[in-house]
């Protein structure tokens, strides 16, 4: 599997650092420049970061919060606060960027794994298809989407994104072609978790016993 | 399926599905706000019968969205791939790539009941066709367009 690095993309501004401080400078609103950006900040959260590039996170989050914490609360930051702010907090987005891909990429990845392990050992023949995904502030990313065979059904484990509501990441597991499914989502814990079944309302932890139940009771809605 | 045009429609039919998910989430944390704050509706110049509406449609209001995805896609293959420059209505495309194909009756007659579902929603018609839920629309529309190419 190829991974694809965050790139600038001009469908997806967020990405691209020029056009990026080119919204912020025409943004009507100053919200970005307030201490509240980088709250709750911790370097210990970045301990993957080579020394270089952590140093580098905690210099630009204590130029951003000089400034930040100089804005007017009752009125526009000036121009010269926000010339000032916009590198510091652009190398952030940057890294915070990478850093998050990095880490949902190795997530999303094991979990592929896991499945298609799983799912050899159950006897279902796997195949691995390559999947692109497009996130506002991740850009163009590649993982793998999952494909075998259960009961005469195919089944497939399908990223769906990062950024999704309440987890940090989640996959359908999908019957095709009909598509009914159950989400899979990372948790703020680390941990993997599957939704409950259509028509049911537990979840279960991500394991393998859970997974070989969730993909034959899935096999027979197809 | 290997990726290509025709997981792309299915995954647009899917996506309009879970729209309809968090539409329903949505109207079920207003409805309990509304019970808090009975002027929460009022303040914005609506009234509740407003949210009924909204409630009662919600169904409906994806069903018809999730067949203009499906048709778009029947479209899209109807002129790429079939390179035909008629513009056929719903009903011609369904029975005619359904030919094409060599699509079962029994999927033919699964969208073509979705079709005159949302006819009846649109035109406001009482045709007495049967009322399609959300999830067995998607169902019958994804089983329908995995029939086709993997890409066109």
């Amino acid at each position: 599997m190829g991974t694809v690095l965050p790139r600038a993309d001009a469908n997806h501004p967020y990405t691209d650092q020029a056009k990026l401080a080119e919204i912020f400078r025409r943004s009507t609103s100053d919200l970005w420049l307030s201490k509240s950006a980088v709250a709750g900040f911790k370097l210990d959260d970045f301990k993957d970061l080579d020394p270089g590039t952590r140093d580098m996170l905690d210099r630009d989050v204590a130029a951003f919060l000089d400034v930040a914490t100089k804005v007017n609360s009752r009125g526009p930051a000036t121009t010269e606060q926000i010339e000032a702010a916009l590198p510091p907090f652009l190398e952030i987005t940057s890294i915070v960027r990478e850093h998050t891909l990095a880490d949902w990429i190795e997530a999303a990845r094991t979990l592929t794994d896991q499945a298609d392990k799983w799912a050899k050992v159950e006897g279902w023949p796997t195949k691995r298809y390559p999947w692109t995904l497009t996130e506002r502030f991740l850009g163009t990313y590649e993982l793998d989407r999952l494909i075998y065979s259960v009961m005469g059904s195919q089944l497939a484990l399908i990223p769906v994104g990062r950024y999704t509501t309440r987890s940090r990441g989640s996959f359908d597991l999908a019957v095709m072609p009909a598509y009914e499914s159950v989400t899979v989502s990372l948790g703020s814990n680390g941990k993997w978790l599957i939704g409950s079944l259509p028509g049911e309302s537990n979840s279960f932890r991500w394991k393998q016993e859970f997974f070989v139940e969730a993909s034959e009771k899935l096999a027979k809605m197809g | 399926m290997k990726a290509g045009k025709c997981l792309n429609w299915i995954f647009k039919i899917k996506a309009v599905e879970k729209e309809y998910q968090v539409a329903v989430i949505a109207r079920d944390v207003l409805g309990a706000e509304m019970k808090k704050r009975p002027a929460l509706l009022t303040k914005e110049g609506l009234q509740n019968l407003h949210f009924d509406d909204f409630s009662e449609n919600l169904n409906s209001t994806y069903l018809v969205r999730m067949f203009t995805e499906f048709e778009s896609g029947l479209r899209d293959f109807w002129k790429i791939h079939l390179k035909k420059k008629s513009v056929a209505k719903a009903s011609v495309l369904i029975k005619s790539i359904g030919s094409h194909r060599k699509i079962y009756d029994q999927q033919i007659e699964d969208v073509d009941k979705v079709r005159e579902y949302r006819n009846t929603l649109i035109h406001d018609s009482d045709s007495g066709s049967e009322v399609v839920e959300i999830g067995e629309a998607r169902r019958s529309l994804c089983i329908y367009f995995s029939m086709l190419p993997e890409d066109w």
